[in-house]
């Protein structure tokens, strides 16, 4: 793992996370960026210890809702909760993007295409995902340069698993507007990906 | 978009908003007036468009494609078999890449299993039935059986051919492959899919995810999962648990779509349909990839030519061979995704022939629907047949314009220009061989009916002055115009001005 868990920042104590939330959401960049790594570390222990078998298997969303029951003590303050997800999000994207990276690189030779399944199933390929996910990566930092929203919508609502009713708030624009937002944003990661009907040249 | 412009974005993102809302001809209406307008941007929007379409991508599967977070929960296989990772899963079922015990080393298969709870009659008998078919099977292009067994936890299992390979048209454009290696590779593909309708299997699922190309070069049709042996009624067992029809909305025959009896002729479409996107690098037709709204649209669907698909300017790059398409190639692949099965190539293997003989030069079987074929079903489609039995041409273009006439009142000059448009649209529609583009235009002018709004109506029009002004013909052209302005006259749309403007400056050129 490219980023250690036990980082050498101190863990904010249980009843200090409201706090850093608060100064955090603020504009603290201080606050922001202990509140980061904090979560990322604890995103991360509990995605090793599904890794070892030791808790059920439930996915990202879980693991981002178990963080938050966890490290929010019962704060009610919604504001405090959106903040701690939007942060989530991008810890989540970024350990899904580690995990994947290593397994790549795990994989001799590397590159092999998902043999799909078929019309019973969805076709989704443990390789093929990662090389997914790491394109999804890629194109995500590509609509970023474009317009930093989109981006932050996509990361929001896919690694963070927020509904958009709880991002308009959070980015201050209609639920309308953020729907239109979420199509546009996902037509161009798909454009980018090359599903549909890419120009053969 | 190739390079991070946001001012560009922007203008992008605005078009696409307020296209995308719209549906069927209308939003084929707005990108046509937008191509006219700025072609590169149109083509950037059309792009936009077309993967909006996607309706099963990685974004609607967060769940599980974020769930491998946790290890891989490898089966016991037992028969031999040992599972080395997982390739794929999904909703139902399960593929694991597998090694054969005692098969040697490097004796490796995708192993299918169905998931743990998902064993019900329905779905194991489906199971059973690809087993049945791929045991018919044997083609070097086919991703045959290699065993099949159940686990020790009770789930049967197929143990196929593990390809490594890429999806055909993946393939073909990383491996930058020319105009005639695309039409070969898919001969090839077709020569697969004849084989398995000679053992009276219809794959009924081709799409570019059930072909993969290796390393070699060498097609592997995978992927017998919905396939059916023609004769037997197996058809129930191509509603999944949900009560969904399975299909690839992209890539289905229209019958397919209907719920009709399939046959030979559904997958002689889908590699139409292959072929088109390896040549133009499109569908040829926009479906919105929702099951409840394909039937309506694959009524109303018409294919573009691919030579015309290719010819929208900023396509015209990225195809190096847009020219070589029209003629041959075109009259072929319209052949193969004919919207009547009956009208397609009677088997893979005739278009596999007739794919051939274009690339020796040897004149192709497939003729071009005959102009009089094309107004019959002109006729049928606005159900105009009755009206006019056994009148001429002339009336029934009459008819056209009557219903236009009446969903107006206009005054005499404007009725006198349309008067004189019928009788060019015929001198058009007899010069049959030019006039694809015009009895485009005038097909969608009758689509829109008493019921459509002036600007549809305007817009209409304008496409009819426009494949005038192609055609040469100045002055019907100019008429046409009138006629779209007229129309337009009382909610001008700015869009729409622009695009009249630009042709009359055209037009003022001649």
């Amino acid at each position: 793992m490219p980023h250690n868990p036990r980082m050498n920042m101190s863990d904010p104590a249980n009843d200090d996370i409201t706090l850093l939330l608060g100064d955090a959401r603020r504009g603290s960049a201080l606050a922001q960026e202990r509140l980061y790594s904090f979560v990322y570390r604890e995103l991360h222990r509990l995605a090793e210890r599904q890794l070892r078998g030791d808790r059920e298997h439930g996915g990202a969303t879980s693991l981002v809702h178990e963080a938050w029951f966890k490290l929010s003590r019962g704060s009610t303050e919604f504001n405090d909760r959106q903040h701690f997800f939007a942060t989530a999000a991008r810890a989540m994207r970024q350990i899904l993007i580690d995990r994947a990276r290593e397994r790549q690189a795990d994989r001799r030779g590397g590159g092999v295409r998902a043999q799909t399944l078929d019309g019973v199933a969805l076709e989704v390929s443990a390789s093929g995902q990662d090389l997914e996910l790491l394109a999804l990566n890629q194109a995500l930092d590509q609509l970023a340069a474009l317009d930093e929203r989109l981006a932050q919508v996509v990361e929001m609502r896919f690694f963070g698993g927020l509904e958009l009713s709880e991002i308009a708030p959070l980015l201050k624009v209609s639920e309308r507007t953020l729907k239109r937002d979420w199509r546009r944003a996902r037509a161009f990661l798909y454009q980018s990906l090359g599903s549909g009907a890419p120009p053969p040249e | 978009m190739s390079t991070a412009d946001p001012a560009r974005w922007a203008r992008v993102s605005a078009e696409f908003d307020r296209i995308v809302e719209l549906e069927g001809d209308a939003r084929e209406a707005a990108l046509a007036l937008l191509a006219e307008e700025e072609a590169a941007l149109a083509a950037e929007v059309r792009a936009l468009i077309a993967a909006d379409a996607q309706s099963d991508g990685l974004l609607e599967h967060r769940e599980e494609t974020l769930a491998p977070i946790a290890a891989d929960q490898r089966p016991e296989l037992g028969g031999g078999w040992r599972v080395i990772e997982a390739i794929g899963r999904g909703g139902m079922g399960e593929v694991w890449l597998a090694e054969s015990l005692g098969g040697g080393v490097g004796h490796r298969a995708a192993v299918k299993l169905l998931k743990r709870g998902m064993d019900s009659d329905a779905l194991l008998e489906r199971f059973l039935q690809e087993r049945r078919i791929l045991a018919r099977l044997s083609h070097p292009a086919i991703a045959g059986m290699l065993d099949a067994g159940i686990t020790p936890d009770g789930r049967p299992f197929l143990a196929m051919e593990f390809i490594r390979g890429e999806p055909i048209t993946a393939y073909a454009r990383r491996a930058g492959l020319g105009l005639t290696a695309r039409i070969r590779l898919l001969a090839e593909v077709a020569d697969a899919v004849d084989h398995a309708h000679r053992q009276l299997v219809v794959h009924r699922d081709l799409k570019p995810g059930n072909v993969l190309v290796d390393e070699e070069g060498k097609p592997h049709l995978l992927d017998f999962g919905i396939a059916k042996v023609l004769g037997e009624d197996t058809d129930q067992l191509v509603v999944t648990a949900t009560g969904v029809r399975v299909l690839s909305p992209a890539y289905a025959a229209p019958e397919q779509v209907r719920g009709e009896d399939v046959s030979v002729a559904a997958d002689v479409y889908g590699l139409g349909v292959l072929l088109y996107e390896l040549l133009t690098g499109r569908l040829p037709h926009q479906r919105s990839g929702r099951v409840e709204r394909l039937a309506q649209e694959i009524s109303e669907e018409r294919a573009l030519r691919p030579s015309s698909a290719v010819s929208e300017a900023a396509r015209a790059q990225a195809v190096p061979w847009a020219r070589r398409l029209a003629g041959d190639l075109d009259t072929i692949l319209l052949k193969a995704i004919h919207p009547e099965a009956e009208r397609r190539y009677a088997s893979a293997a005739a278009l596999a022939d007739d794919l051939r003989r274009y690339l020796s030069g040897r004149p192709i079987h497939a003729r071009p629907d005959r102009g009089w074929y094309r107004f019959g079903k002109f006729l049928s489609r606005h159900r105009l047949a009755t009206v006019v039995t056994g009148a001429s041409l002339v009336l029934l273009l009459g008819t056209l314009g009557w219903s236009l006439g009446q969903a107006r009142t206009a005054h005499s000059e404007a009725l006198a220009a349309r008067a004189l448009l019928r009788q060019q649209a015929l001198a058009m529609a007899q010069v049959e061989a030019r006039s694809a583009t015009l009895a485009r235009a005038l097909d969608e002018l009758a689509g829109i009916d008493a019921r459509g709004s002036p600007v549809a109506r305007a817009r209409a029009w304008l496409r009819v002055a426009t494949a005038l002004a192609d055609a040469g013909q100045v002055d019907s052209a100019r008429r046409a115009l009138a006629v779209s302005r007229e129309q337009a006259g009382a909610n001008p749309d700015p869009v729409l001005e622009r695009a009249q403007d630009q042709l009359e400056s055209r037009l003022a050129r001649r």
